[in-house]
């Protein structure tokens, strides 16, 4: 039974993509999305849409 | 926010630690376009007030809370500029002792081993001051194997952001883009381009 279950673990971890990056330094994490970026910023919901208002305004925005 | 989901945040922090001089706008804003597009957070010390007692631990703080930094060695030339080596210096004792993540880039390939032989064995990622370079080597070392973006996505969202930056800095009467409200301007145009594109969830 204990030899299945070691083969079970073995598969999951064969078939699961390497994280490693070419220079073995670096982990792939899951992305963050645009709402955790803006919030670990410090940069509200709010704020954000003002920024980009303020862009558009600049014609920066295409 | 809960500890857990500030954990899950550190892993996608990258620190930058890269000149702030007019000659490295360019290549800023293809680090923010780069690590925007896959999902990863820049933070640097442009968020750190200039003055005040405590910068340095502030910055500290700031390092040791991002899983991965980037260090750009491309401007010990003549004068000299110390910040770029300590911070980095900072990194790889984190590295030693909580696994932090660092990269190195160079702009000329070779040097690091002249200027700073004591890191042989860690190989710098060399740019040539090209942004689509600087774009590719983010990909390459913070891109997921399977799905790292297209580099022509990211670098239509670096054309976007020089043109964003080029209309923040007239508006902020000449700053440079090393200023705490266009950074955050950059990062917001970056975010809404990148979702717009479906690289990342809203």
């Amino acid at each position: 039974m204990s030899r299945k279950k070691v083969e079970v673990r073995t598969a999951q971890k064969a078939s699961k993509p390497s994280n490693r990056a070419t220079n073995g330094y670096v982990h792939v994490a899951k992305p963050a999305t645009a709402s955790q970026i803006m919030r670990d910023l410090g940069i509200s919901q709010a704020r954000m849409k003002h920024l980009l208002q303020a862009l558009n305004l600049a014609g920066a925005q295409s | 926010m809960g500890g857990a989901s500030q954990g899950g945040l550190a892993q996608r922090r990258v620190f930058l630690n890269v000149p702030y001089d007019a000659g490295y706008e360019q290549n800023f804003l293809a680090l923010i376009a780069a690590l925007i597009s896959i999902g990863r957070i820049p933070r640097c010390a442009v968020e750190e007030p200039v003055l005040g007692r405590n910068r340095m631990a502030r910055i500290f703080k700031l390092i040791r809370s991002c899983q991965v930094s980037i260090h750009d060695l491309c401007r010990v030339t003549l004068p000299p500029r110390f910040n770029i080596p300590f911070e980095l210096g900072i990194a790889f004792t984190l590295w030693k002792l909580q696994g932090h993540k660092f990269i190195v880039l160079e702009s000329k390939r070779y040097r690091m081993d002249v200027n700073l032989s004591d890191l042989k064995g860690v190989d710098p990622l060399v740019h040539a001051n090209s942004p689509r370079k600087v774009v590719s080597c983010v990909l390459s070392e913070l891109g997921s194997t399977g799905g790292a973006p297209d580099i022509e996505q990211v670098m239509e969202i670096f054309k976007h952001l020089r043109r964003v930056a080029s209309k923040l800095k007239r508006s902020h009467k000449g700053s440079k883009v090393f200023y705490r409200p266009i950074f955050n301007a950059l990062i917001a145009a970056a975010t809404e381009q990148a979702v717009a594109r479906g690289l990342i969830n809203p």
